[in-house]
């Protein structure tokens, strides 16, 4: 037997076109390779948020995004207005100039469906469940606390007739990816509306004399009122303390200012030493360590609960920076960006495409390339 | 919701063929620690990796319906990764270094011929490096191989009850059971 070329053999393995010796070769050579390979030293933290984040992507990737009646309905009503765009320019191609047809390519926006449900849910234990598909019912027992998952998607945490001695301290994770969102109730009946690309870390039952959780990303609270235990929320280097009120915090940290505003009671906003109480329709703003206080329309700061982006006087780059989180895409500019401010009220359930075609009556330039939202100089 | 965490790859097969995603997500917990560390090996970038795991589990989900829960999944998903890893040699950086060292072995080694043999080494490379795994990791992996444990053992490491334990086994069991007599129909209409 002639001596084969390595390139050749491993292409033709790859290929499946081997013979059964060959295929011993190449397997072998694998074996014993992999054996005398040095590892080098890796992070067990690395290793585990690898396989954390992995497991979002992975879930986000095969789960069918849900569709209802409605947006199929816009879908098609897209499509249309897509191919008779289409049709007219061709059209008009045609009669224009007959040379040119042949240089002409179709345009074609790919689908950028809206966010759907969807969220994991990491135990104590490390473990964790995919939200979004599980069947309603009893999801897991976690310390004496029983998750269970209700018709209408949300989470539930009651106690089990555990006396509080033997309970423990025993925190779980909601993470929505990019595209999702989540609605849980957590075991002292307090409601949360978890935003797209957050997460909230909380004890599945509140021992001693307050409840504390942690918020990366925004978040809507309805807490429930409890006057010996103060509810805390921590978020993004400021700490948010009620007894029993509705608000919301937006603490993303690729947005310029960490937001928390007061829909009903009164909540205590501590950053840097500095204490503001607020009262309703009043937002506190965290920016560059300062702290101000601002009136506002409350129905803007909850839209997104509501199914709306609400925009006021925002620059391109702030409304992109919420379409990225909710379609799950990547934005990029070119040329110069456009100071053209946006303002007014949208449906999130509608695809990207258009959206971005009712913003560009606005005159705003894009194109999409897979998940990628190019901005282009008018 | 049985508890996954004790049930064995073969019961977890089970279920991912009826599109179970809690299954689909256990097994992927189980294994990604041990894979990632062997394709760490010949591969030292951290997003490679993670491309190449996140494939090999996407795979895994779109053939559900073709995995025989008899097979070994160990074994479905490590001849998995070491393609990918092949493929992955013929275009990367260090091409040539691959390249170089699958020549030498063809002019100088002499294969294993015996396709289980090598299945098994396979199998021992990959799971050595289940004992630098961290802790939690280790411990989920080790549970699935740990097939003598009595459901009070589980359940201790687990702190879950042991009631709870005996039911979700029991109710894994009633599936099985179903499961066979359904195919034992099919078998004789």
């Amino acid at each position: 037997m002639s001596k084969k070329n390595a390139t050749d053999l491993l292409n033709r393995y790859l290929a499946g076109n081997v013979t059964k010796d060959e295929k011993a070769l190449v397997e072998s050579w694998y074996l014993n390779y992999s054996k005398n390979a040095q590892l080098p030293d890796i992070d067990d933290q690395q290793l585990e948020d690898s396989q954390q984040d992995g497991l979002i992507k992975l879930l986000a990737e095969i789960h069918p995004v849900p569709k209802n009646n409605r947006l199929r309905y816009l879908g098609v009503a897209a499509g249309l207005t897509g191919f008779i765009l289409v049709s007219l320019i061709l059209f008009k191609s045609f009669t224009s100039d007959k040379k040119q047809t042949a240089t002409i390519k179709p345009i074609y926006t790919p689908a950028l469906p809206p966010g759907s449900n969807k969220a994991i849910l990491i135990l104590s234990d490390g473990s964790s469940i995919a939200l979004t598909n599980a069947k309603k019912g009893e999801l897991a027992n976690d310390k004496g606390v029983t998750i269970n998952k209700k018709a209408n998607g949300q989470i539930t945490y009651t106690r089990d007739g555990v006396s509080t001695k033997q309970q423990v301290n025993a925190f779980n994770t909601v993470i929505t990816p990019r595209g999702g969102q989540y609605q849980l109730v957590l075991s002292d009946g307090t409601k949360v509306w978890l935003n797209s690309a957050s997460s909230l870390k909380y004890p599945v039952t509140f021992i001693g004399n307050k409840r504390e959780i942690e918020l990366s990303g925004e978040a809507y609270f309805e807490v429930a009122h409890n006057q010996h235990k103060p509810f805390r929320v921590i978020s993004n280097g400021q700490v948010v303390e009620v007894l029993g009120t509705h608000f919301n915090v937006n603490a993303y940290s690729d947005e310029p200012a960490v937001k928390t505003t007061l829909l009903e009671g009164s909540v205590k906003v501590l950053s840097n030493g500095i204490i503001k109480t607020i009262k309703p329709n009043e937002q506190v703003q965290i920016m560059d360590g300062s702290m101000s206080i601002v009136q506002v329309d409350v129905t803007e700061a909850i839209a997104w609960k509501n199914g709306f982006f609400y925009f006021k006087d925002d620059d391109i780059k702030s409304v992109m920076r919420q379409l990225a989180r909710w379609y799950n895409v990547d934005i990029k500019y070119e040329g110069q960006i456009s100071q053209r401010e946006f303002s007014g009220e949208i449906s999130k359930n509608i695809d990207a495409s258009k959206l971005l075609d009712i913003l560009s009556l606005e005159k705003i330039n894009y194109q999409i390339e897979n998940k990628t939202i190019i901005i282009k100089p008018q | 919701m049985p508890c996954y965490k004790i049930q064995t790859d073969q019961e977890l097969a089970h279920r991912l063929k009826d599109s179970d995603e809690f299954a689909f997500t256990e097994i992927y917990n189980r294994y990604y620690g041990i894979l990632y560390r062997h394709a760490y090996k010949n591969l030292a970038d951290k997003q490679e990796i993670e491309d190449i795991l996140h494939d090999v589990f996407v795979y895994l989900w779109h053939n559900r319906l073709a995995i025989d829960p008899a097979e070994n999944i160990a074994a479905y998903l490590y001849t998995a990764v070491r393609n990918k890893m092949l493929n992955n040699f013929r275009h990367c950086k260090i091409k040539q270094k691959h390249i170089l060292s699958l020549q030498s072995f063809i002019n100088d080694h002499q294969p294993e011929a015996d396709e289980s043999i090598r299945l098994k080494q396979l199998i021992a490379i990959i799971e050595t490096e289940v004992s630098q795994l961290p802790p939690k990791m280790r411990q989920v992996f080790e549970m699935s191989r740990n097939g003598n444990l009595s459901h009070q053992e589980i359940a201790e490491q687990l702190q879950i009850s042991t009631h709870t334990v005996k039911k979700q086994v029991n109710n894994s069991l009633k599936i099985l059971r179903l499961k066979l007599t359904r195919s034992f129909f099919l078998f004789f209409f």
